[in-house]
């Protein structure tokens, strides 16, 4: 819903002072484009695609010439530390550096807001870690919101916000303390909820 | 333990109705890709076979029961004496000998103003009359005659039968007079029955009459003359062939060579030779819709099949044997093939039925006999199921080798690398389907399989080279698609290499669809370019004069007196046997018809087309003009393998005579075995008189019209003349022509729905197994109609390389298409590519596929972003 994929049944959302409520089919794909970054758990690149070009994939969308976002797009690639290996095809990379490149593309247009889902689910702990760490960095570098949806509790632990979901609603919320303990102190949140 | 491979029997049932239930699109898509090929094999087999019973039908109704048919031997003579029935009385076995004459009249009332349409089917429609003088006590236990109103004939009355069609056609009604010509002026017959069209009244296309035998012979000054005696034995005769040879070799003795004793069914034409082309062109097209519908089965199968590749991981992983996957695939393929198949029995029928009407009119015969053949029906269920098995057997048996691990996890193939070379196997294809076509010489009988089968190695062997092209042609095409659909024809034109299988096979289809486009473009323009010179060489001058009664050669003179006629030329047409020095396989009894003409007058109104390379036309006339020389139509002179120079013999009035080859000549008449002699050697040799008709040209700048008015004011009526227009004819001819090629061009339209049906197949499948991309695109802010631009280009990309190729194939396919009307047809056709056929091409290649892309591209914009993304 965050992302203006799918309506509220009640309520009403608004990005960047925009209710979605408002927008048609078309102008909430360009609100999308704009202002949403996303990133999946698998990824979600074009396989005929280099990273580049997955990278500039939404400013092609958007009828941008890539030639001219060339300096925008090496930059996002050495900031996801695949500066070497923008010509290669999703198929020649491993699963954290595929997900590197889908990082890269989510702020590719400049988005306010990057939405994640499960992005270190399908990573072992060590690239996981590495994505995380990356999406901080860039997060701050860029100044853009992450909103992230995991179940993974250290992957939880990078945000500065909590919000906790039980059967689609939220049942608990808090502010991180941005230390380690704070993997623990989720993991104990999440067992009393199962209780 | 030993694992059995075997199944609950109903299981596999009921595994693969709920995968055909749960994809129901593609189970559509699968069944009408069936129903098309199978639909369209059938169609054809069908109007091929109607067209063929229809012919013999018409031959055996007209003889009835008759099982021995007697006639003069000389067919140009006047007649078998009247006493020859009488030499019947005392040979046993002969039950009835039924006499009959026939002669050709007109209504007097249409006389001149007479139409004529001309068919493949080897004899032209017309409003000439038969009227056959039969013994009206005898003949109904001959031959079939239903009375649908009035009664039947009394002997030596001025009486006459007519068919129902004849009577509706020109307006007749019971107890009006008919009034017709005949040689000494108009008669009048009571219309005292009408026939219904079926028996013996389905002779020469239901124009036909039934007088008493006595009143022919006096109304056509016959005497006592006979043209036929038809002998009926009894039963038990009938089903002893050795005692009915014994029969027949008895009357032939007794009566002697000047009477030929057949059976009924010798005398049924020989499938005339426009029509054979065309009855193997539509075969030719039936083996390529095998052709496009196998690949179009097998795309679809082997697509559904690796889109369940993580479902036969998982069922492989809780224990299924391979055996057990292939058994569930082939259930399903063979519940979709067999119901398939027999929807497509059902739509081959209905097209049948749509095609039947199109072949009679291209012969201007009726097909009243519409059979459904056997042969034709098992063929088109059996390929059915056998390409629909053949398509599951492969992709599932492959499916089987991928570990349970791998297929769960969906990790993409490698790329074989027997698919890198696969082109080295279309060369060796393609160097096959050569030899096979030009090198391997075949007999005759087998040609025109063994050039089918060329064809399908070279489409096969062309197919084999898509896959290493694609790549390099999507490069070409990219800019086109990135120009008219900017960033996302970009995207979407590279899609086409994700899949070289299933674009392989597209291609395949739409290659196939095209080129036979070309193919079927080309070999009609070369006939057309043909049969125009032909026209307008042979049917010159302004006028055709003609009458159904012999013309005296000295009305030629007094037609050249009518002001404003420039040139009058006559001709005399007749039949003629060949002589048995110059039969080889073509039997006996062959019948030539002869064309007599005179040559000095004949060239300042026409010409004949010769075959190239027989010298120049000037030595071509003079030698015929030498005399005791005659020009053979090409067909003749393929039947009996004569050349320029070389002898035939004909059976003449004083005896066997040989006549010289002058020149083989390109000739389109739909009775096919034609020559053309000399007017002055038909009359020495064959003792005719008189003349068939004139040709007459007038002055330039003379209007027509007005003089045709003169010549029929003046000799209409004295000479029972009819004047037809040759630019009326030249226009009747041209539109058989082109309708004739209008059956073709409907089954290239059905040639071009399953090439767009492979098109929306392979796109809706890409669409489909790219849901979870489709559903990241969207959210990443691809608007729906920048979906739908991805997928239409994509389809665009996919059209341009399947043109690319089929135009390429299509002009090889052309050079064969041509060189088998030549080979198989006797015809001398010059190769004239048909830039229609490219526009066509090229129509399909990109405006077809952009419509057959819209349904694809409309759902992959329609598809559910949250729905989509959850696919993960």
């Amino acid at each position: 819903m965050l992302g203006g994929l799918d309506a509220p049944t009640s309520g009403e959302i608004i990005i960047a002072g925009q209710s979605l409520k408002q927008l048609s089919d078309d102008k909430l794909t360009i609100l999308r484009r704009r202002k949403i970054g996303f990133i999946f758990q698998f990824y979600n690149l074009l396989p005929t695609l280099s990273a580049d070009e997955n990278v500039g994939l939404p400013q092609w969308i958007d009828g941008k010439d890539l030639t001219k976002q060339r300096n925008k797009i090496d930059g996002l690639l050495e900031m996801v530390g695949l500066g070497e290996r923008r010509d290669h095809r999703p198929s020649q990379l491993s699963g954290g550096q595929q997900q590197r490149v889908a990082v890269a593309r989510a702020f590719a247009n400049t988005p306010e807001i990057v939405l994640a889902d499960e992005p270190t689910g399908n990573l072992d702990s060590k690239s996981g870690t590495a994505i995380l760490d990356l999406l901080q960095k860039t997060c701050a570098e860029l100044g853009a919101t992450i909103v992230m949806v995991t179940h993974d509790p250290r992957a939880a632990s990078y945000a500065a916000r909590l919000i906790f979901l039980k059967d689609g609603e939220i049942v608990h919320e808090q502010k991180n303390f941005g230390s380690s303990h704070c993997v623990q102190s989720i993991m104990d949140i999440l067992a009393s909820l199962e209780a | 333990m030993k694992i059995s491979g075997k199944f609950p029997l109903l299981l596999p049932l009921r595994l693969a109705f709920r995968n055909m239930q749960a994809r129901k699109l593609r189970t559509l898509l699968t069944c009408t890709g069936i129903v098309l090929g199978v639909a369209v094999i059938l169609a054809i087999s069908m109007t091929n076979q109607s067209t063929i019973v229809s012919l013999e039908n018409v031959f055996n109704e007209a003889a009835g029961k008759s099982n021995i048919v007697i006639s003069p031997y000389d067919e140009n003579s006047s007649g078998m004496d009247g006493d020859t029935i009488y030499r019947m009385d005392n040979i046993p076995g002969v039950l009835y000998a039924a006499p009959s004459a026939s002669a050709a009249s007109e209504l007097a009332e249409r006389s001149g103003t007479g139409k004529v349409s001309i068919g493949l089917g080897g004899r032209s429609k017309s409003d000439a009359l038969l009227l056959m003088g039969i013994d009206p006590k005898l003949d109904r236990e001959v031959r079939s005659y239903t009375i649908l109103q009035g009664r039947w004939m009394e002997a030596e009355r001025y009486e006459v039968l007519l068919s129902e069609q004849f009577m509706t056609e020109n307006e007749l009604k019971l107890g009006n007079d008919l009034t017709i010509v005949t040689p000494s002026g108009v008669e009048r017959l009571k219309i005292t029955g009408v026939l219904a069209n079926s028996g013996a009244a389905v002779a020469n296309s239901g124009n036909v009459g039934f007088i008493p035998l006595q009143t022919l012979q006096d109304i056509f000054a016959r005497g006592d003359k006979l043209d036929a005696i038809d002998i009926v034995v009894p039963n038990e005769l009938v089903e002893s062939q050795d005692k009915l040879d014994m029969l027949k070799n008895q009357i032939q003795n007794k009566l002697g060579k000047e009477y030929l004793v057949q059976y009924p069914a010798s005398r049924s034409q020989v499938v005339p030779q426009m029509l054979f082309v065309y009855q193997q062109g539509l075969t030719f097209f039936s083996a390529m819709a095998i052709f496009i519908g196998a690949f179009l089965i097998y795309n679809t199968f082997s697509t559904t099949i690796l889109e369940r590749t993580r479902e036969i991981g998982m069922l492989r992983a809780i224990g299924m044997v391979k055996k057990q996957i292939v058994n569930i695939v082939l259930t399903e393929a063979i519940t979709l093939g067999v119901f398939g198949s027999l929807l497509g029995v059902a739509f081959g029928i209905l097209l049948g039925r749509g095609l039947i009407p199109i072949m009679s009119n291209v012969m201007a015969k009726d097909i009243r006999n519409i059979t459904i053949p056997m042969d034709g029906l098992l063929l088109s269920l059996s390929v059915g199921i056998i390409v629909t098995l053949v398509s599951a057997l492969i992709p599932s048996i492959q499916a089987t080798r991928i570990s349970p691990i791998e297929a769960l996890r969906s990790v993409p193939k490698a790329e074989s690398k027997l698919w890198r070379y696969l082109w080295l196997i279309g060369i060796g294809l393609v160097v096959a389907a050569w030899l096979l076509i030009y090198r391997i010489p075949f007999p005759r009988s087998i040609t025109f399989w063994t050039g089918i089968c060329g064809v399908l190695l070279l489409f096969l062997g062309a197919t084999l080279f898509i896959p290493q092209s694609v790549g390099r042609f999507e490069r070409i095409v990219r800019p086109l698609t990135t120009f008219f659909y900017r960033n996302e024809g970009k995207l979407g034109s590279r899609n086409v290499e994700r899949s070289p299988i299933r674009t392989t096979l597209t291609v395949a289809c739409l290659m196939v669809g095209i080129a036979l486009i070309i193919g079927m473009g080309a070999t009609t323009n070369s006939f057309k370019n043909d049969f125009d010179k032909w026209i307008l060489s042979a049917l010159g001058g302004d006028m055709l004069i003609s009458s159904p009664i012999r013309l005296r050669e000295q009305l030629g003179y007094q037609l050249a007196s009518v002001p404003g006629v420039k040139y009058v030329t006559p001709r005399l047409t007749m039949d003629v046997r060949i002589a048995p020095q110059s039969i080889g396989e073509a039997g006996m009894n062959d019948k030539l018809q002869l064309n007599a003409i005179d040559p000095a007058t004949y060239r300042q109104i026409n010409d004949f087309q010769f075959i190239r390379g027989q010298g120049t036309s000037e030595q071509i006339w003079r030698d015929f003009s030498g005399g005791n020389a005659l020009f053979l139509s090409t067909v003749t002179a393929d039947r009996h393998h004569l050349k320029q120079g070389d002898q035939i013999y004909l059976e003449t009035k004083l005896g066997v005579q040989p006549f010289r080859v002058a020149a083989v000549v390109s000739d389109f008449t739909p009775k096919g075995f034609i020559v053309y002699g000399s007017l002055k050697d038909a009359q020495h040799w064959f003792g005719e008189s008189g003349v068939s008709s004139f040709i007459v040209a007038v002055e330039t700048g003379t209007n027509p019209a007005e003089v045709k008015s003169e010549i029929e004011r003046r000799y209409k009526k004295a000479k029972n003349i009819t004047v037809f227009s040759t630019q009326e004819l030249k226009t009747q001819v041209l539109s058989l022509v082109q309708e004739s090629f209008g059956l073709m061009d409907t089954l290239n339209y059905i040639g071009i729905i399953i090439s767009a049906l492979g098109v929306i197949n392979t796109l809706l499948m890409n669409v489909l197994e790219r849901q979870r991309e489709i559903g990241g695109l969207r959210s990443m802010g691809m608007t729906k109609s920048q979906i739908a631009r991805m997928v239409i280009s994509e389809g665009v990309t996919l059209g341009l390389i399947g043109g690319a190729f089929g135009i390429g194939v299509g002009v090889v396919l052309a050079r064969l298409m041509v060189r088998a009307m030549n080979v198989l047809g006797s015809y001398d056709l010059e190769l004239i590519l048909s830039m229609q056929s490219f526009i066509w091409g090229a129509v399909i290649a990109v405006f077809v596929v952009q419509m057959a892309a819209l349904y694809p591209a409309g759902r992959a914009a329609r598809v559910n972003i949250i729905e989509a993304i959850k696919h993960e």
